[in-house]
C-alpha cells in the first residue's frame, strides 16, 4: 500500500516537478550568459 | 493523459510557486544583484514605489540604485503640464559626484528648459549608469517608452568597450548577437519567479569561478601593480607617465579586427533600434557625441601595428620616436616636433593618438595654442565612436547633437584639459552646462517640444542665472586638482592638495586620490616621503591584496592586459 502511494506520488507530483525545474535549469543554461561571478563592474 | 496530468501538476506547482513567492517578497529579481548589467532580460531599471506622499512613483530599483545609475523617482502617472525628459547613458550622464546641487547634464538641462519651455514643468529623468554600453541603453529605452517621455536623450560613451571579448559581458553580447531569440527569451523568463529559483540552482550546479572584480579599469590595474611591488619611486611615476616618456609598442592589433566590426555593427544596430521604437511610439530621440579631456593621455592608444608603418621603415620609425621623446623630454620642444612630424611621415595612415599628443604639447609649449588643438583634438575627431553616431543619427533620421563647439568655448585656453574633466572622460559641471545647452538648441532647431522662449527672455537669463550658481558653487574635485597641479609642473601645489584631507579617510573613502598623492610625492624626488606613502597605501588601501592581477611586466602586457587591448581606440 505505502510502495503503491509512494509510487503514485512519484509519478504524478515528483516526476512532472522534476523534469519542469529540469527544463527550467536548462533554459537558464541555454539563455543566460557566464557564470555570475565573473562579472567586473568595470567602470573606467 | 498521463502527460497531461503530470503536465497540469507541473503548472500548478509553478502557479504555486510563483504566488507564494511574491506574496512573501521572495527572489525579487530587482532586490538581488544584477551581475547582468542591464541586458535584455534583467530586471527594470525604475519599479513602483508608494512615494513619501502616498503618490504612486517609479523609483531606481533597489540593485541598480547607488551602485550602478542614480536613485532617481517619478511620478506616475505624469501629471499634467509635464514636460518628461529620459537621459540615457552611461557614467558621464550619471555623473555621481555631482549629486548636490545637480550639476549632471540631465540636472542642468532641466533649470535649461524651465527657463526655455512656457507654461511646462520640465522633469529629466537621469537614467545614466556607469559602465553601461548601448546594450544596456537600448534596454532603459525599451522601458522608459511606457513612462510617457516627450522626449529621449542618449549619450553613448566607453561602457561600449565592455563587449569586446574577453570581458564576459562579450560573451554575453555575442551569444545574443549570434541568436536574438536568446534575448526574447530571457525578456520572458526572467519575470518568473521560478526562472530566479532555476538561475540559483544553475550557479550552485557550475564550478566556482576564480573570485574576481578587483582589477576592473586599466587605473586599478596599475595602480595594484605598482602598490603590490617592492618600492620603487618609478612605480607611482610610470603608470601615469609611460606614455610620455615612451615610445608605442609594435605589436599587432591585440583585439582582432573582426570582434572591432562585430562590436561597432552592434553599436550601430542598438542605436537603429532605439530610433525604431522612439519612431514607432512618436517619441522625440536625440544622440549626442560624448565629448572627452584631449589634455589627458592616459588611455590614448599606445601600440602601433607594424602594417601601419610603411614596408621597410620599422627601424627609422624606431629611432626617430624614441629622439622625438628624449628631445621632448629635454624641453627642446621644436627638434621634437621637427622629429614628430619625420616620424609620421612614415605612417601609411597616421592614426597615431599619442604623436599627435605630443606634437600638440610641443606646439603648446612653444606659444602655439591654435595649432596645438589641431594635434589635441584629432584622436578625438577620428574616433570611430563619432563616425558610427553620425552615421546612426543619419540613417535614421535622429538628430546629433555635437557639443564639441560649445566645450570648446567655455575651455580654459581653448582646449578642453583638466579644468573641463574631472578625468579622461567625465565632465565637469561647465561642461555638462554646454552639453545641456547643446541639447536645446538641438530641440529647438529640430522643432522638438513646443516653441521656445526666446533667447533675450527673462525666464532664460533667470534660468541661466541659476545655471551660474550651480556651476560656481561646484568646486573641483581633489584628485582632479591633485593631477591637474603634477601636470602644470607643481608637484608641491599638488602635495599641499592632496594634506588638506585627513589620511585615513582618504586611504578610505579616496584611495585614487591617494594613488595620485603618491605619484606628486615620487615627483618631489622626496624619497623617504614616497615610500613612507607606498607603506601606508600596502597596510590601509585593498590595492596590494587584489587578486587576478594579469601580468602587467612589459609595456606589451600593459597594453593587453591594463588598457584591455587599447580598447579605447575604438570605443
Amino acid at each position: 500500500m505505502v510502495l503503491k502511494v509512494a509510487r503514485t506520488l512519484w509519478r504524478e507530483v515528483l516526476l512532472p516537478l522534476g523534469v519542469a525545474a529540469a527544463l527550467l535549469v536548462l533554459a537558464v543554461a541555454l539563455v543566460e550568459g557566464p557564470p555570475l561571478e565573473q562579472f567586473l563592474y568595470a567602470v573606467f | 493523459m498521463r502527460l497531461v496530468r503530470g503536465m497540469l501538476v507541473a503548472l500548478l506547482a509553478l502557479a504555486a510557486f510563483e504566488g507564494g513567492s511574491r506574496q512573501a517578497g521572495w527572489l525579487d529579481p530587482s532586490r538581488s544583484p544584477d551581475p547582468y548589467l542591464g541586458f535584455p532580460g534583467t530586471p527594470p531599471l525604475f519599479v513602483p514605489e508608494r512615494g513619501p506622499d502616498g503618490a504612486d512613483v517609479l523609483r531606481t530599483a533597489e540593485n541598480k540604485r547607488d551602485t550602478i545609475y542614480r536613485d532617481s523617482r517619478f511620478p506616475v502617472p505624469k501629471p499634467p503640464g509635464e514636460y518628461r525628459v529620459f537621459c540615457i547613458g552611461g557614467s558621464s550622464v550619471r555623473s555621481e559626484i555631482w549629486l548636490n546641487p545637480d550639476g549632471s547634464f540631465p540636472g542642468l538641462l532641466g533649470i535649461e528648459l524651465w527657463g526655455r519651455l512656457s507654461g511646462l514643468t520640465p522633469r529629466v529623468i537621469n537614467a545614466g549608469g556607469g559602465g553601461q554600453g548601448s546594450v544596456q541603453n537600448l534596454e532603459v529605452l525599451r522601458e522608459v517608452l511606457d513612462d510617457e517621455p516627450d522626449l529621449i536623450v542618449v549619450y553613448p560613451e566607453g561602457g561600449e568597450k565592455n563587449t569586446i571579448p574577453p570581458s564576459p559581458q562579450a560573451a554575453l553580447a555575442v551569444k545574443d548577437d549570434e541568436s536574438p531569440l536568446r534575448a526574447s527569451a530571457r525578456r520572458c523568463l526572467n519575470r518568473l519567479r521560478s526562472y530566479q529559483a532555476a538561475k540559483l540552482a544553475y550557479q550552485a550546479l557550475l564550478p566556482r569561478a576564480p573570485a574576481g572584480g578587483d582589477v576592473s579599469s586599466a587605473f586599478s590595474a596599475l595602480a595594484t601593480f605598482a602598490v603590490s611591488r617592492p618600492y620603487r619611486a618609478e612605480n607611482f611615476i610610470r603608470p601615469f607617465e609611460m606614455k610620455l616618456d615612451g615610445v608605442p609598442v609594435l605589436m599587432e592589433h591585440p583585439i582582432p579586427a573582426a570582434e572591432i566590426e562585430r562590436a561597432h555593427a552592434r553599436f550601430l544596430r542598438n542605436l537603429a533600434t532605439m530610433a525604431a521604437l522612439c519612431k514607432e511610439r512618436g517619441v522625440p530621440l536625440l544622440f549626442v557625441q560624448p565629448v572627452r579631456n584631449l589634455e589627458a593621455v592616459f588611455y590614448l592608444r599606445f601600440h602601433i601595428a607594424p602594417e601601419e608603418i610603411q614596408a621597410g621603415r620599422i627601424a627609422e620609425w624606431r629611432q626617430l620616436y624614441e629622439r622625438a621623446v628624449a628631445l621632448r623630454h629635454e624641453q627642446r620642444w621644436e627638434e621634437a616636433l621637427a622629429a614628430l612630424g619625420q616620424l609620421r611621415q612614415l605612417y601609411v595612415e597616421d592614426r597615431d593618438e599619442l604623436a599627435a599628443f605630443l606634437a600638440g604639447d610641443c606646439l603648446l609649449q612653444l606659444g602655439r595654442p591654435a595649432d596645438a588643438l589641431r594635434e589635441f583634438e584629432r584622436p578625438y575627431l577620428q574616433h570611430p565612436m563619432r563616425g558610427l553616431i553620425e552615421r546612426a543619427g543619419q540613417q535614421a533620421g535622429v538628430p546629433v547633437v555635437d557639443p564639441y563647439p560649445a566645450v570648446l568655448a567655455v575651455s580654459t585656453g581653448g582646449i578642453p584639459g583638466y579644468e573641463e574633466f574631472t578625468d579622461s572622460f567625465h565632465p565637469m559641471p561647465k561642461v555638462n552646462r554646454a552639453i545641456a545647452v547643446a541639447i536645446a538648441d538641438a530641440m529647438a532647431a529640430a522643432g522638438i517640444g513646443p516653441p521656445q522662449r526666446a533667447a533675450d527672455s527673462p525666464e532664460r537669463a533667470a534660468a541661466s542665472a541659476r545655471l551660474d550658481a550651480v556651476v560656481a558653487g561646484i568646486p573641483v574635485p581633489l584628485h582632479t586638482a591633485i593631477v591637474s597641479a603634477i601636470l602644470h609642473g607643481d608637484p608641491q601645489q599638488a602635495i599641499a592638495l592632496g594634506r588638506t584631507m585627513p589620511e585615513a579617510e582618504m586611504m578610505k573613502m579616496q584611495p585614487v586620490t591617494a594613488v595620485y598623492l603618491g605619484w606628486a610625492l615620487a615627483k618631489t624626488g622626496d624619497d623617504a616621503a614616497a615610500r613612507e606613502w607606498y607603506r601606508k597605501l600596502r597596510e590601509q588601501t585593498s590595492y596590494a591584496r587584489s587578486k587576478n592581477l594579469p601580468p602587467l611586466n612589459t609595456d606589451e602586457d600593459i597594453v593587453r592586459n591594463a588598457f584591455a587591448g587599447d580598447v579605447f581606440a575604438w570605443f
